[in-house]
């Protein structure tokens, strides 16, 4: 709370903050959260159907536990695990200069504390359902010691018509070796906010493979701070954000290289329609010890509407020499000599803008990998499915 | 089947078709030749449908209808074929998909069932192999990567799957080698039907020796200068556009 108190909120006068405006959050600040209801809503979205261990937080508390997990895993509440071992709270960042997580940590309510003893390899994937009907400040603490490996997945939702702001940190603990699937469902309801800060440190031979499908919340910020603190790791960030109405989503990432030979790549893919507002701002750095290190980063937004906006600051930070890295923005329309191709084939206006829209948001979707007890097809077919259920309304459409 | 009066057309504020005439009937294949920039693209743009021509004057009638206010879908679905100089390349969508789309889109405006997935591979199949097309050609994203003969050849194969009423084909022997034009010549004709008309767009005579035509106009400056039979395509051949076209440029259209 001291870090809270000092920095407050950030306003747009602050550069990592230049674009979001934080207005609507002054509402739910300092209001008790509502009573939390007993059970969930069926879960929906791209994961329900995957074979998996599940563990559901009704505003950030668990309801249940998952009994059946395999030997050298440990996937509890994290104040249960807090309880256990005081020194836990040693791996969770503060948040000093991030008031977002500053303020995570002073009120958290609870969240998921995920443990993966050496060279163990999870066979299906653990999955992540946090439904939220009032404000909840949840902490996720996920450590993986040498060679273990999981694939992670997070959905997350809430009741229709709730009007709730939502304060999530992850921090993610890769020992050498260890390998991460981490997959999201951003599905909040029309009314909420949703923070999500990831804080992950990678050594050496790692490889982590996230991604992020946004399309829920008035206000979202995905922000991530990755460091890559061991040669010969890979780590892959991609996403995709749809927005429609009045909706604003900000991605924010910070790619650190620290150490040599390691690579990273970032694909994120943004279709926005109304008035909505896409944000992106992604830095990576590269240490002066980090050389070899190859290191992209690729944001591409497609505008359906006139008062759509895209904002994208991408920067580069080199003190190595010996480096490769590339990045690139672009905000645009529909090629209209597709669309016209398209149509000359007798495919409607509609259905071709919603092929082709799939088709671009398809780049980011292909970079999923899986592995880690999941193939790449289980994940990659029910996301396109919920991108072109979402594209479907958007364009009146039957099917895409 | 086609029936154009007097068609003037603009684009970009430029008038490129100055009262273009010509009827088509079923059954025939028409070749339209012509300098460069002398509106042949134009023409084959306006038919299909492309946003972006403006109709200044004169009238379009196709099976007696007015196909000016025909959206493309539209005009596909009722028969109207564009095979393009450029096919263009859309990445992310795998030619099969495309191919699939495109019948069942067409079906389904004409009021017919669909096919389902295996009736498009066969009918896909079929045709493609007439056209030496791969199978891991159809997996690939729409003329993604494609050569130019490819490209082409993947015309006619949209061609052939979609059995059009009238198909015109804007310089399909463009950019093509010996064999490819052979092959894609072949294709064309093998197309020919007493219900199918085919405009056939080009700068040279060569494709027609594979596909011989019943009339043959010279469009020049936005008009058709002259009209005649196969003869008039040797004739141009041999002694150019000089006379029916002086060396005028137009910049605008192509």
């Amino acid at each position: 709370m001291r870090h809270y108190a000092k920095t407050g909120l950030p306003t747009r006068k602050q550069e990592a903050w230049r674009w979001t405006d934080l207005t609507p959050l002054y509402d739910h600040l300092g209001k008790p959260s509502a009573p939390a209801p007993s059970t969930a809503s069926p879960l929906a979205g791209p994961f329900a159907a995957i074979d998996c261990w599940r563990l559901t937080f009704i505003n950030g508390v668990l309801q249940n536990s998952s009994a059946d997990l395999p030997a050298g895993v440990r996937a509890i509440s994290l104040r249960a695990a807090l309880n256990e071992d005081a020194s836990l709270a040693a791996n969770l960042s503060a948040g000093e200069g991030a008031a977002f997580l500053s303020l995570n940590t002073a009120l958290l309510n609870d969240g998921a504390f995920i443990h993966l003893a050496p060279d163990v390899r999870l066979l299906k994937p653990l999955h992540l359902v946090f439904f939220n009907t009032g404000n909840a400040q949840i902490r996720n603490l996920v450590m993986l010691a040498p060679r273990a490996a999981m694939t992670l997945l997070e959905s997350h939702y809430g009741a229709p018509d709730a009007n709730y702001f939502v304060n999530q940190a992850s921090d993610v603990h890769m020992a050498e070796g260890a390998r991460l699937s981490h997959y999201r469902d951003q599905a909040e309801s029309p009314n909420a906010l949703h923070f999500q800060y990831l804080n992950a440190r990678l050594e050496a031979h790692c490889a982590y493979d996230g991604f992020t499908l946004t399309r829920g919340a008035r206000l979202s910020r995905y922000e991530a701070h990755i460091a890559i603190n061991g040669a010969e790791t890979d780590c892959s960030l991609n996403g995709v954000t749809m927005l429609d109405g009045a909706q604003l989503s900000d991605t924010t990432c910070v790619m650190a290289h620290l150490a040599p030979a390691s690579r990273s790549s970032q694909m994120f893919r943004n279709v926005l329609a109304g008035q909505s507002q896409g944000v992106f701002q992604g830095l990576i750095r590269v240490a002066k010890a980090a050389q070899r290190t190859d290191a992209r980063q690729q944001i591409k937004a497609l505008l359906l509407s006139p008062k759509a906006v895209q904002n994208a600051k991408p920067e580069l930070e080199i003190l190595a020499d010996d480096v490769k890295c590339a990045h690139g923005a672009s905000a645009g329309q529909l090629d209209e000599a597709a669309l016209f191709y398209l149509r000359a084939r007798g495919i409607n206006e509609a259905q071709a803008r919603a092929l082709l829209i799939a088709a671009f948001l398809d780049d980011a979707v292909a970079q999923i990998r899986g592995g880690n007890g999941v193939d790449a097809a289980e994940i990659r077919n029910p996301l396109q499915a919920a991108i072109g259920a979402w594209l479907a309304r958007q364009l009146a459409v039957t099917h895409v | 089947m086609l029936e154009i009066k007097n068609l003037h057309v603009s684009a970009g504020g430029q008038e490129i078709l100055r009262g273009v005439d010509l009827v088509v009937n079923a059954g025939e294949v028409h070749a339209i030749m012509g300098p460069n920039g002398s509106g042949k693209s134009t023409l084959s743009y306006v038919l299909a449908g492309r946003p972006g021509y403006e109709i200044t004057g004169g009238s379009i009638h196709y099976f007696g209808e007015d196909l000016t206010t025909l959206q493309p879908e539209m005009r596909a679905a009722k028969g109207i074929f564009l095979g393009f100089q450029y096919p263009v390349e859309i990445p992310g969508v795998a030619t099969m998909t495309f191919l699939k789309h495109a019948i069942n889109a067409q079906r389904k405006t004409r009021g017919e069932d669909e096919l389902d997935a295996m009736g498009v591979m066969k009918l896909v199949q079929r045709e493609a192999g007439k056209l030496k097309i791969s199978a891991d050609m159809l997996k690939r994203p729409v003329n993604t990567g494609f050569s130019g003969g490819e490209k082409k050849r993947c015309e006619i194969l949209q061609m052939a799957v979609l059995q059009p009423l009238l198909a015109v084909l804007d310089e399909t022997d463009s950019g093509l080698d010996v064999d490819a034009l052979r092959l894609v010549g072949d294709g064309i004709s093998g197309l020919r039907a007493p219900d199918r008309a085919m405009i056939v767009i080009t700068h040279y005579q060569r494709l027609l020796d594979h596909i011989v035509p019943d009339f043959v106009h010279v469009l020049a400056k936005g008009k058709i200068t002259r009209s005649g039979g196969r003869e008039l395509a040797l004739e141009l051949d041999r002694e150019g556009y000089g006379e029916t076209a002086p060396q005028t440029r137009i910049t605008a259209g192509a």
